[in-house]
């Protein structure tokens, strides 16, 4: 029983966010009437499920609300702003009720009541003011059920054989059918012969008719006046519509049914036909990821055995399984993947309230939402994106006065996009707002103590300040931002997931945040590095070039500084910096990395090659080790561990405290 | 079948000349010595990782936490994976001790509270002092001992 009611749960909050976005959407449209219908049959649908799993609460509040929208929906007229806003409070109550299953403390029985109250208001005043047809002010479900549904009729129609001879066309007939009301037309082709023994001047087709409620019956015998001595016909009245999508005899034309009726009963469309996707709790992918991951590391075990034991059988069930076992990796990375769409619908809910909380009008536009990312990645991504949208709006767009007399719009913009490069993805959001006032940044860290009166930093340096722990430019703190969870936390969040952040601002134009984002963050490509006989994986992501280097070219040390293609690169040496006191002697490799859009030189013993790392964490005793993001283990078990270039980087201008200039 | 009340097994261990004893509920098992892979710049605590069929197991220096001198590992030295209880979650690790004693049962009514002076130690760290025959093993609170805070410091 739990399980079901852990899925009534998932269920519902995704009808209710569904409700809200179709609800979104209705604002800018007031005038789309499918939207009207998506929120109505949602909402049927959240009734249904809840009055299946006996919240009874729960499905008597969605009642009300259906009833708002079965009205507009029939009254077809566009949905007023007011009752936009009372069905997004509803929405609000209603992920609680759900959350809640059904039980409420003191506070929100009141919300409860007052909704409640506010509801049923509507659907009276609504009853008043709409044409008079519908009479009853009180919607019992029973009462609904009986108008709607009592009086469809089912419509047989078998024309014999030599109709289209008699000279009359079944399809005008149909046609005529049509004209009486939205009518349900299912053709029955079970009679139809093979092509060879066809005749083309027979007719085979019968057809089903579905008739809605409200059609005059003797309209009917009349369409078929001219036919009924050329046809089987019989006309039944059929008990109510839910029997409708039972019928329809052949599969394949029920299947396209719902794409016929597309402005017919809510109940029909939410029968499924085909089940195109399927629901999996998340720990099942988790451990299948963690099991393909235990496959590619017994694959480079095995690689490495074949390749010691060169046997000719070996090598190719070695190579095949490779294949197989890359082709099984990509696809099971492929099930872990969402589209940005999931995190960026409650943005737009977001943006829309605290907009009207603080006076200022924004407008909120997402492009490339369908980009698709790890759903890990993506459940440590929301928070931060939340922030930085709080902060858009906050602090980023201006009132529409102070807007004006800049001469911008006095709408603001907020743009999301997150777009695909190479095997990242990137994450922007831009604001046309007033932007950061480097100088302003200036004043406060020096003011905080952070850098020096005399510190000369550009002005790009200035800005990723404001990635430094306390501090907040922020001059009041308000509701909205600026509650001490400051961009250093976003940083942070987002460096958890191996990802960057970067920030833009021109002052007056608006600021725009970049975030770089792996697609993955369990395996990682890699170049495997040997330090003082150490495993070490460097990111590929992260790497520029390598270059092979004598130890005279490095006879410089002092400054750290070594020239390639004329271009001087700072570089550290791991080995000094992961204390081996022991110089190498021979020739080394330095891996070009780049840092902050710098480059910067790893020194290492030897580049081994290219390594696919599964990349594991270290534990919880190592989390304060930031310069290693992980370990892997190699073909023969040995452990590598995987290193954070911009860490390593970091830590080593830290213990020097210099900083890096090109 | 008769159930001993009270009565807990506990794996008992050297680390220089002193004994002390684990919960073997919190013992998972006993590895030999294996090549450990370091982190670079970590405390000397931690001492590395190694793989734990094909799982990444953390390593600390038992001797080192306790302010032993590090002695060049010897046949008899030992990995001993524990469970470690956080409080919201468990995790694995190992600790190196110089020789894996036995396993010994020992009544609770013989095991008294930590003397709080005159000990060597961390008193969080015991939990209380065992009466083996006539001598006394230091029963260790590792939760307390391998906690995730106290790992670097």
């Amino acid at each position: 029983m739990d399980n079901f009611k852990i899925k009534y749960k998932e269920e519902s909050s995704e009808l209710i966010a569904e409700i809200e976005k179709s609800l979104l959407l209705m604002e800018n449209n007031p005038f789309d009437f499918t939207l009207t219908e998506q929120v109505f049959r949602a909402m049927h649908t959240l009734k249904g499920n809840s009055a299946m799993f006996g919240f009874k609460m729960i499905a008597d509040f969605t009642h009300h609300l259906e009833s708002i929208y079965e009205l507009i929906r029939a009254a077809k007229i566009k949905t007023p702003a007011a009752i936009i806003n009372i069905t997004l409070s509803a929405m609000d109550h209603l992920s609680l009720l759900v959350n809640n299953e059904g039980i409420l403390d003191e506070k929100s029985k009141e919300i409860h009541e007052k909704l409640s109250g506010e509801i049923i208001e509507i659907i009276t005043h609504f009853d008043q003011t709409a044409d008079g047809n519908k009479s009853d002010p009180v919607y019992e479900p029973a009462a609904i059920d009986a108008e709607n549904k009592s009086l469809a009729y089912h419509v047989f129609f078998k024309p014999h054989k030599d109709i289209l001879l008699k000279g009359i066309n079944p399809l005008c007939l149909i046609d005529a059918l049509r004209e009486l009301g939205p009518c349900k037309v299912v053709a029955n082709t079970d009679n139809i012969p093979s092509l060879e023994e066809c005749d083309p001047a027979s007719c085979y087709t019968s057809w089903d008719i579905y008739l809605p409620g409200g059609v005059d019956v003797t309209a009917v015998r009349e369409v078929f006046s001219f036919a009924e001595d050329k046809c089987t016909l019989e006309i039944n009245q059929v008990a109510g519509n839910d029997s409708v999508p039972a019928t329809p005899a052949q599969p394949a034309i029920s299947a396209t049914l719902p794409l016929q009726d597309h402005n017919e009963e809510p109940g029909l469309q939410n029968k499924k036909y085909v089940i195109s996707s399927i629901r999996v709790p998340s720990e099942r992918l988790d451990s299948l990821m963690s099991l393909v991951s235990e496959l590619m590391t017994l694959q480079a075990k095995l690689g490495m055995f074949t390749e010691q034991n060169p046997q000719l059988e070996l090598l190719a069930v070695t190579e095949n399984l490779e294949k197989i076992s890359t082709r099984l990796r990509d696809n099971a990375f492929s099930m872990c993947l969402v589209p940005v769409e999931n995190i960026v619908t409650p943005f737009h809910r977001l943006v829309r309230d605290l907009a009207a909380e603080l006076n200022k009008q924004i407008t909120f536009s997402a492009e490339g939402t369908e980009t698709e990312l790890d759903k890990n990645i993506m459940e440590g991504l929301s928070d931060p994106l939340m922030h930085l949208l709080r902060n858009s709006i906050d602090h980023g767009i201006e009132d529409p006065g102070t807007r004006e007399g800049l001469g911008k719009p006095a709408h603001g913009k907020i743009l999301f996009k997150a777009f695909c490069a190479g095997t990242n993805v990137y994450i922007e959001i831009q604001d046309d707002g007033k932007g950061i006032d480097p100088s302003k940044i200036r004043n406060k860290a020096i003011q905080k103590g952070i850098i020096g009166k005399d510190d000369v930093l550009t002005d790009k340096e200035l800005l990723n300040l404001i990635f430094l722990p306390g501090f907040s430019t922020a001059e009041q703190v308000s509701e909205i931002s600026g509650r001490g969870v400051g961009m250093d936390v976003v940083k942070r969040k987002i460096t958890d997931i191996r990802g960057q952040i970067k920030i833009n601002s021109i002052i007056n134009e608006g600021t725009t945040i970049t975030i770089k984002l792996p697609i993955t963050i369990s395996i990682i490509d890699g170049l495997l590095v040997k330090i003082n006989n150490d495993d070490f994986v460097i990111p590929i992501s992260a790497v520029d070039k390598c270059y092979e280097t004598s130890p005279s070219q490095l006879l410089n040390k002092l400054n750290n500084l070594v020239v390639f293609e004329g271009e001087q690169i700072p570089f550290i040496s791991l080995r000094d910096e992961f204390g081996s006191s022991a110089n190498f002697g021979g020739n080394q490799e330095i891996v070009i990395v780049n840092y902050d859009e710098k480059k910067v030189g790893l020194l290492v013993d030897r580049v081994v090659g290219k390594f696919q790392a599964v990349l594991k964490p270290l534990g919880k005793h190592f989390q304060h080790m930031d310069n290693i993001s992980g370990a892997t283990i190699l073909g023969d078990g040995k452990i590598a561990l995987v290193l954070d270039t911009n860490k390593v980087v970091e830590q080593f201008l830290y213990a020097k405290n210099l900083s890096i200039c090109s | 079948m008769l159930i001993k009340e009270h009565t807990a097994s506990f794996l008992t261990f050297k680390l220089d000349n002193e004994v002390f004893a684990i919960n073997v509920n919190k013992v998972l098992e006993i590895l030999e010595m294996k090549p450990i892979t370091k982190a670079p710049k970590a405390p000397a605590f931690m001492k590395g990782v190694i793989n734990l069929r094909g799982n990444i197991l953390p390593v600390v220096d038992t001797r080192n936490k306790f302010g032993m001198e590090e002695i060049p590992f010897t046949i008899d030295t030992c990995i001993v994976v524990l469970n470690i209880d956080t409080g919201n979650e468990s995790l694995l690790i190992g600790a190196i001790v110089d020789s894996v004693q036995e396993v010994i049962e020992i009544p609770e009514e013989k095991i008294q509270p930590a003397p709080g002076i005159g000990i060597a130690f961390k008193e969080e760290f015991i939990k209380g002092m065992g009466k083996v025959d006539e001598s006394f093993v230091m029963i260790l609170n590792i939760d307390k001992v391998f906690s995730v805070e106290n790992a670097f410091n």
